[in-house]
């Protein structure tokens, strides 16, 4: 693992104290600073290491730093885009709202069967 | 689902408006505010503990819109479709936002008139079902 940092914007030495966060091997970096128009970030990205061993070529990740606009700050959802929720359907597991309460109430009968007596109390 | 009128008591299936929940998430705050609902049964409510679960209630339009017919139906693992009703718009709960909750949070919300419904026995039944289809990615009975 290699790892090469170019500073292209000066940082003063308050904006880096102010910045914090935690490396990840694979994830993208970035500062929780938000008093300022511009964080950190630091990208894996792959090189080729050009000595060959008897495995064959090794591989590794640079990290490179840049500083870019909050703007475009690697959150999730995107800075500024609509946040849309992530729904997993699964129409063999479909249960509309009248099979959801026959289903309910069978469970609930069956947990009280097994709890003998008012699970609920 | 719901009942013309709440319930006398809190209860479990009641969704309450405005209830605001914080947490530190892998170092990151994460604030929300909207509507819950309450996902604990009435005697977790009643015992001596201070917290109990709720779920995010979160509009139907904030999903892709590709998959409104299918929570609508009840075929997303982690939605329960909850139909309008005025003022609520057409909603689903997202069961992948379950929060733990101080009960003093719920209970204010109730005094000062933020509990908007209550759920009806079926509606208790069926959230149970998808409850357990959430967790167990099987469909229960």
């Amino acid at each position: 693992m290699s790892a090469t940092t170019a500073v292209v914007a000066p940082t003063d030495e308050k904006e880096v104290a102010e910045q914090t966060g935690a490396f990840s091997d694979f994830g993208l970096w970035f500062s929780t600073t938000t008093a300022h128009p511009a964080v950190m970030v630091a990208m894996p990205t792959p090189s080729v290491w050009n000595d060959p061993t008897a495995l064959g070529a090794r591989y590794y990740l640079k990290w490179e730093t840049a500083v870019v606009p909050q703007s475009i700050r690697p959150t999730s959802p995107p800075a500024g885009a609509p946040y849309v929720e992530e729904i997993e359907v699964a129409p063999q597991l479909g249960m509309n709202f009248g099979e959801a309460v026959r289903r309910g109430r069978l469970l609930a009968q069956r947990l009280g069967d097994a709890a003998d007596g008012d699970v609920g109390d | 689902m719901f009942l013309p009128a709440l319930r006398p008591e809190i209860s479990q299936g009641d969704i309450f408006e405005g209830v605001r929940v914080l947490e530190i998430l892998g170092g990151r705050e994460e604030s929300y505010t909207g509507p819950v609902v309450l996902l604990s049964h009435d005697c977790e409510f009643d015992k001596p503990f201070e917290y109990v679960l709720v779920a995010r209630v979160l509009p139907l339009n904030t999903a892709p819109r590709s998959s409104w017919n299918d929570i609508q139906q009840g075929n997303a693992l982690n939605a329960i479709y909850v139909p309008a009703v005025a003022p609520r718009p057409e909603s689903f709960i997202n069961l992948r936002y379950i929060h733990r909750l101080p009960k003093d949070e719920l209970r204010e919300a109730n005094v000062v008139g933020r509990r908007a419904t209550s759920m009806t026995d079926d509606g208790r039944a069926a959230m149970l079902a998808y409850l357990y289809r959430f967790f167990a990615r099987a469909l229960p009975g």
